[in-house]
């Protein structure tokens, strides 16, 4: 593995503070509906009613939820892409001010990079795979990595590519469409990973996959988590994904935090009445067929 | 670059558009130098000869003055107003919609509704007052055009810059760092360009087409200047008398039109990545998923499906399936398969994307997309459903077979209320009167959970949860208690603690009624609690076939046995020992046998 012996190594991520990578404090985020009647106020929706979480460096925290819990408003405050009406993101205990001007966050993106859920349509169908995983690397550069210049990138590009198990040489001057699914997820990470990022964060990055796929995708993610020391925020669904990739675990539920804790606590000996009936629901594909559980009649 | 000029030779009609604007381009750019007779000279003497006399190759009017050279000079002023008014249109167009798009909240109100005033004047009215006041000239022409399509172009150019700044990749481009405008010149311009594209070739026919109409009108260029309008307008006292004369220059207008239609059309497919092919030069695509299906042979061979004999059951089968292939074109997407059921009995159809289970599941009931031809046989209670006329098709639908779909509220109608769209199945197929199938449409939405029946039979089907909607896709399906229902992934867009109590309606319902279920997933996990005999597809083919418990426990194929490992890698386990306990995922491919054949053999394709 000598083509990813320039990325950064586990051993630098140990020599830190205590203080944690990202945090989020008393996150609260309404959104205002169409207006029913002329004269009456606009109702509003409650995303997000005060949330609080922690990431240390190198660590892992899955966000567990069902549609409406508000993760994708979550994912939108942590990556400073929309601004909280109350609470706020830190990282590296400095402040993530979401939907201000773009370049007035380069210093979080550069530590801060995201893994989209859908494949194809996260990436530009009119761009090369190149174009694409350079994007960041132009966005971003810094007075560091502005000295390298075309030669420098390309060879950061290629970098990136050999990680995620793609031929660079051959996916170069490719377009998106001409990839399988799993081929695009691996260009997405290799287009976070681009920029020597810390945190990773990814929503519900195989769902869009097929189950064999699936497998691929997650044991690159988790091999480039622990070889490169990187934490991982990771919203999903799907607890199977949530119990192979994360130590943490958030369980989220109508804009609040439901339960949260180390994910062998959480997702063994749960303390919330919600999380057990979710974790009850997930169809189970036991080694043993015949104890497999059946649903009986709901009432 | 000389990639778009490539695909453009290709594509048929864009090279006929390409020929046709050349020809315009040469037409305009040979004038200048030369013309067989000097255009405005009258010659009395010659008046109306016929084409191919004298060495006038189209003849000459009323004045002796030569067609062929008038064409030609005439080429120079439709083209001049159709690149003005489209520069124009262009510059209106893009910087209306960039400010509606990206201004401060008032401004791109403003903008907004000017556009929408604006838009409701006519451009040929608005160009023959600009003549009345200004002198009909080229400018006024393409002024006039240009300003009412830039308008046009404004309204469809915002739209289009706001869908694409909703796409994902945009967002991931905001979440790389990529500033404001940057991700305008990046990913937006180059997303909008195919529609610009087209929008502009429509400016450039429309502002061909009025300034022939304006000249005709007598509002064009005054008297010297040459227009294929003005010829018109100069002939129509003799039109009875030389209708040939008018047939030139509606020829050159009506070809112009069509050159720029046909050239904006196809260099909007042309500067598409999409369908110009590889970006590499080789047409051959490299890992398309769609692809899988593309390496069978043409003929599907017996042995592939050994196992479906075995699985039939003894009783008379309610569903034969044998041999059923789909193609598309040449393409066979399903190959050869051969599936039975017999009355009750619970089918999972396995597969991962483009295995074809979709494909065969709506072959059933004969609803495969247009363009799909399928063969084999399909039988019902023996009577065979290929190849019958649609109309006895749609009489068992609903009635022996009927469907569940995955996403619940597009196979609702949105202005439809849900007890109209329940009792619906009742009275087509039961023929009872209205108010008896809203009875028995009220009955079924108790029995399928519905909260509040009374209410929610009454609602439209936006109100409604994802749960909902599903509990009312179930109800229609079995409202005329089919013998088979086919449920195809019913519960892959609904979250876990609705999917499980989906699972158990369906379970519950259809064994209650005595249905037979074709139960179709991609999740091994949820087939495992619905049925009892599992066919695992691959690339059209039924590889495994056989009782769900022996499938799982043992299955044969390795293909089974690598899904089955995958499944149960990533599937959640409710109570670890401990987390050492998770199977390992297996470094590459969980078997010898890649799932993406793509991404082994990336290096060679």
């Amino acid at each position: 593995m000598n083509e990813t012996a320039s990325l950064p190594t586990a051993e630098t991520a140990t020599e830190t503070a205590p203080e944690p990578l990202l945090s989020a404090r008393g996150l609260r985020r309404t959104y205002r509906l169409p207006r029913r009647r002329l004269l009456r106020p606009a109702p509003v929706r409650q995303a997000l009613r005060g949330v609080d979480l922690e990431v240390r460096e190198g660590g892992s925290l899955g966000i567990v939820g069902e549609s409406g819990a508000g993760k994708s408003t979550l994912i939108r405050l942590l990556l400073g892409l929309d601004r909280a009406d109350a609470g706020q993101v830190l990282y590296r205990g400095r402040e993530v001010a979401g939907g201000g001007r773009p370049r007035d966050l380069a210093w979080f993106r550069r530590e801060v990079q995201f893994v989209p859920q859908d494949p194809l349509g996260s990436l530009d169908p009119r761009m090369r795979v190149r174009d694409i995983v350079a994007e960041p690397l132009e966005c971003l550069a810094d007075a560091s990595t502005a000295a390298d210049g075309k030669a420098g990138r390309d060879r950061r590009i290629d970098e990136v590519l050999h990680a995620v198990g793609l031929d660079a040489a051959d996916v170069r001057r490719r377009y998106p469409h001409e990839f399988s699914g799993g081929q695009r997820q691996r260009i997405a990470i290799a287009r976070a990973l681009a920029p020597r990022p810390r945190l990773l964060i990814a929503d519900e990055p195989v769902s869009a996959l097929d189950v064999s796929v699936r497998v691929q995708v997650l044991d690159l993610l988790r091999d480039l988590t622990a070889r490169l020391g990187l934490a991982l925020v990771l919203v999903s669904h799907d607890l199977g994904v949530v119990q192979l990739l994360c130590e943490e675990v958030l369980v989220l539920k109508d804009g609040r935090v439901e339960e949260q804790g180390p994910a062998e606590a959480v997702l063994r000996a749960p303390r919330s009445g919600y999380t057990r009936e979710l974790l009850a629901s997930v169809p189970s594909l036991a080694a043993d067929p015949v104890s497999a559980p059946r649903y009986g009649p709901t009432r | 670059m000389s990639g778009i000029l490539r695909a453009l030779l290709r594509h048929r009609s864009g090279l006929l558009g390409l020929v046709l604007v050349s020809v315009l381009v040469a037409a305009a750019a040979v004038s200048w130098v030369w013309t067989p007779y000097d255009p405005t000279t009258t010659d009395l003497k010659a008046r109306w000869v016929l084409p191919f006399r004298d060495g006038h190759v189209l003849g000459t009017d009323m004045l002796g003055r030569d067609q062929l050279s008038l064409l030609l000079v005439g080429a120079r002023e439709t083209l001049a107003v159709a690149l003005l008014a489209t520069a124009i249109a262009a510059a209106v167009g893009l910087l209306m919609a960039g400010a509606a798009a990206l201004a401060p909240r008032w401004i791109s109100a403003s903008v907004v509704q000017l556009v929408d005033v604006v838009i409701a004047f006519p451009a040929l009215l608005t160009a023959m007052v600009l003549a009345a006041v200004f002198g009909g000239s080229l400018w006024t022409a393409a002024s006039a055009v240009g300003i009412a399509s830039g308008v046009h172009v404004a309204r469809v150019t915002r739209l289009e810059i706001e869908r694409v700044r909703g796409t994902d990749y945009v967002l991931a481009a905001t979440a790389s760092g990529s500033g404001t405008w940057r991700t305008m010149r990046r990913h937006v311009l180059p997303n909008i360009a195919p529609t610009l594209i087209v929008q502009l070739s429509l400016v450039m026919a429309v502002a061909t087409l009025t300034e022939a109409s304006l000249s005709y009108l007598g509002y064009g260029s005054p008297s010297p200047a040459v227009s294929w309008g003005r010829m018109l307008h100069d002939q129509q006292p003799y039109i009875e008398a030389r209708p040939l004369l008018v047939v030139w220059p509606g020829i050159a207008v009506a070809l112009t039109v069509l050159g720029f239609n046909l050239l904006g059309d196809a260099l909007r497919d042309a500067t598409d990545p999409r369908l110009r092919g590889s970006g590499v030069g080789s047409a051959a695509p490299g890992g398309v998923p769609e692809s899988a299906a593309e390496g069978l042979p043409k003929h599907g061979s017996a042995a592939a499906v050994p196992v479906a004999a075995v699985a039939a059951p003894a009783s008379a089968p309610l569903l034969t399936v044998t041999d059923l292939t789909i193609r598309v074109g040449a393409r066979i997407l399903v190959d050869g398969v051969s599936l039975s059921l017999a009355a009750g009995e619970r089918l999972g159809l396995i597969g991962e994307s483009g295995s074809g289970k979709s494909l065969t599941s709506l072959a059933v009931p004969g609803l495969l997309p247009e363009g799909l031809t399928a063969s084999g046989s399909i039988r019902i209670d023996g009577v065979e459903l290929l190849g019958r006329p649609e109309r006895q098709l749609a009489g068992i639908r609903g009635e022996r077979v009927a469907m569940v779909f995955q996403e619940p509220l597009t196979a609702l109608d949105p202005l439809w209320r849900i007890g109209r769209q329940i009792a619906e199945p009742l009275r087509l197929h039961r023929g009872l009167t209205r108010r008896q199938a809203d009875e028995e449409a009220l009955r079924l939405a108790r029995r399928v959970g519905l909260p509040d029946p009374e209410h929610i039979v009454r609602a439209w089907p936006h109100q409604l949860s994802g749960g909902q909607r599903q509990r009312v896709g179930i109800a229609i399906a079995l409202a005329c208690r089919p013998a088979l229902l086919i449920a195809d992934e019913p519960t892959t867009a609904l979250d876990a603690t609705v999917q499980r109590e989906i699972l158990a309606l369906l379970d519950e319902l259809t064994r209650e009624q005595g249905t037979a279920l074709i139960f179709v997933t991609h999740d091994l996990a949820v087939v495992a609690s619905v049925a009892d005999r599992i066919a695992v597809m691959r690339r059209g083919r039924i590889v495994e076939h056989g009782p769900l418990g022996e499938v799982l426990a043992s299955p044969r194929e390795a293909y089974t046995r690598s899904l089955l490992a995958a499944a149960r890698a990533t599937s959640f386990t409710p109570s670890p020992a401990s987390p050492s306990a998770v199977p390992p995922i297996p470094p590459s491919a969980p078997s010898a046998e890649p799932f993406e054949p793509s991404l082994a053999t990336e290096a060679t394709t």
